[in-house]
């Protein structure tokens, strides 16, 4: 009875084996992204965008990964880095100037990045990495049709005034919402003077998920808006919030755009000037990481607090410390908002990173 | 207007400087072992130097200069907002009463970047003495330090309240700068 037994956990860690051994030999490493050898001299930059600080420079021969490529930018890792996060990247470089003749991998890669990118659209309540594996592991094509980036239809419009958006194409027609001077929307299926109205970050153009109708001579581009943006429906954002903290310490997690990495922080602090009602309310956090992430992906770390931490229409700051900084000193990374959650400023303290925490 | 990132550096302003280290200087005094009384040892830095030859002031630099370019975008968004709106305006052929309706946008806006451009300068200072107080207090920690270790009575950090140093055995600036880099990551 003994020996079958022992031949058949012999077989098993002898496939164990040959499978570990396969992995290595295929030289996946982490298995993720794609390691290129750098040719001359390539800058990398904190953010994706030729004018961006510039955090190192990527000698001859040397050897980086590259993964979460972007609009001709990649991420740019350590060749071990073992986790696939965008918050880990060293920065990005441009790819034409990564030179590697990996171009084949790296449109894979850029696939990869974009259903990525799309699957976050897809507003389930999963993490978006897990949203990717499942997508990709089942190979629907109904779910690829279906994760189409934001962008894929219509185009985003300012209500230059307050405005109606109607049942039908008609001023006579039922009036189901209101929107404010400076609201973004997106539009589509212009007729007879009149858009279809969506929510902006809609992605699916389908006449059921329209809000309803708008006049199109008022609903114009955003760049022939003058006025200030106003606040998005109360709904969307709270559709888009990842976690609500509170003011509980510890208790949330702001989703990044990358690879579904999920970056915790805590509330310290939700300060309110009484004296100065036009003040904005200042939320300090403090994430749960030892060194800051790249200034894009902190950008997008702080919009997600910002979304999941604002209450109505409060004019909210955020406050980003880093583990063992002073809570009532300077903060890392300050960010300041328009009302419909674009980033208005940010900026950042790298002197606070100098100072033996 | 403020000035841009490139003419723009952290110099001390003598008052805060002053107070921040007339303090330290008190404390050394105060703290100063009985044995440094009877020496009577003096010393002198000079803040400035410690702004521009430490790590510390330089990153501090480099963050005001990315914080007024940051500013200078705003502003310049602004300025194109306000531009645009001139264009639109002053183009022929409107109605009187169009003509009317974009002259007062244009006034409304022209009216909020003259506001930001003032708001934006106001930021940029207080970000500046934020910026310095950091690094200061830092320096104010390696001085006493320094001043308890060397036994000096007395410290001073106003360039132009000393009429004669002799480097090489009173002026401390570059122990503190050698020693708040050291402090530094």
């Amino acid at each position: 009875m003994r020996t079958p037994a022992l031949c058949l956990v012999a077989g098993l860690l002898a496939l164990a084996c040959a499978a570990t051994g396969l992995a290595k030999a295929s030289g996946a490493g982490p298995g993720w992204g794609r390691v290129v050898t750098v040719h001359g001299e390539v800058p990398v930059r904190e953010s994706p965008a030729p004018d961006a600080l510039q955090v190192r420079l990527l000698k001859d021969g040397q050897k980086v990964r590259v993964d979460f490529v972007d609009e001709g930018w990649a991420a740019v890792f350590d060749p071990q880095e073992p986790v696939r996060a965008e918050t880990r990247a060293e920065g990005y470089v441009r790819l034409s100037e990564l030179r590697s003749g990996g171009d084949a991998s790296l449109l894979r890669s850029r696939t990869s990045a974009k259903l990525e990118k799309s699957a976050k659209f897809e507003k389930s309540g999963k993490p978006e990495g897990f949203e990717l594996a499942e997508a990709l592991a089942k190979g629907r094509k109904k779910e690829a049709k279906k994760a189409q980036p934001a962008q894929s239809f219509g185009e985003i419009r300012v209500a230059d005034r307050q405005m109606a958006v109607r049942a039908g194409r008609d001023k006579d027609s039922d009036f189901l919402r209101l929107l404010n001077a400076g609201q973004r929307v997106r539009v589509d299926m212009q007729a007879d003077g009149w858009f279809a109205v969506f929510a902006p970050d809609e992605t699916v153009r389908d006449l059921s998920r329209a809000w309803g109708y708008g006049r199109d001579k008022y609903l114009v581009p955003e760049k022939a808006y003058a006025g200030h943006p106003l606040p998005e429906p109360a709904e969307a954002p709270a559709k888009e919030a990842p976690a609500k903290s509170g003011q509980k310490p510890g208790a949330a997690a702001a989703a990044t755009a990358a690879g579904g990495d999920a970056v915790s922080y805590s509330v310290l602090a939700r300060q309110v000037d009484r004296l100065r009602p036009l003040a904005p309310v200042v939320l300090r956090v403090r994430l749960d990481m030892p060194a800051p992430p790249a200034a894009e992906i902190l950008r997008k770390v702080v919009r997600e607090i910002w979304k999941a931490e604002r209450r109505k229409n409060e004019d909210l700051q955020v406050e980003v410390l880093l583990p063992g900084m002073d809570q009532n000193g300077l903060a890392f990374a300050v960010a300041r908002f328009y009302e419909d959650g674009r980033l208005k400023e940010f900026w950042w303290r790298e002197v606070l990173l100098r100072t033996k925490r | 207007m403020y000035q841009t990132p490139m003419s723009r550096t952290i110099r001390p302003r003598a008052s805060l400087v002053r107070t921040l280290f007339f303090s330290a200087g008190i404390l050394v005094f105060v703290l100063a072992p009985q044995a440094g009384l009877a020496e009577q040892k003096i010393g002198f830095v000079n803040p400035q130097r410690v702004v521009n030859e430490t790590r510390l002031g330089q990153t501090a630099k480099a963050d005001l200069a990315r914080y007024v370019a940051e500013k200078d975008r705003l502003a310049k968004e602004s300025a194109a907002q306000v531009a645009a709106l001139r264009k639109e305006a002053e183009a022929p052929g409107l109605s009187a009463p169009d003509r009317g309706r974009r002259e007062d946008l244009l006034r409304r806006k022209a009216a909020q970047h003259e506001q930001l451009l003032a708001e934006n300068a106001r930021d940029v200072k207080a970000e500046e003495t934020r910026l310095l107080q950091y690094v200061m207090r830092r320096a104010e920690a390696v001085l006493e330090d320094l001043g308890k270790k060397g036994g000096y009575a007395i410290i001073f950090t106003d360039p132009a309240a000393v009429g004669y140093v002799d480097k090489a055995s009173v002026d401390l600036t570059e122990r503190v700068a050698h020693e708040l880099d050291g402090r530094s990551k």
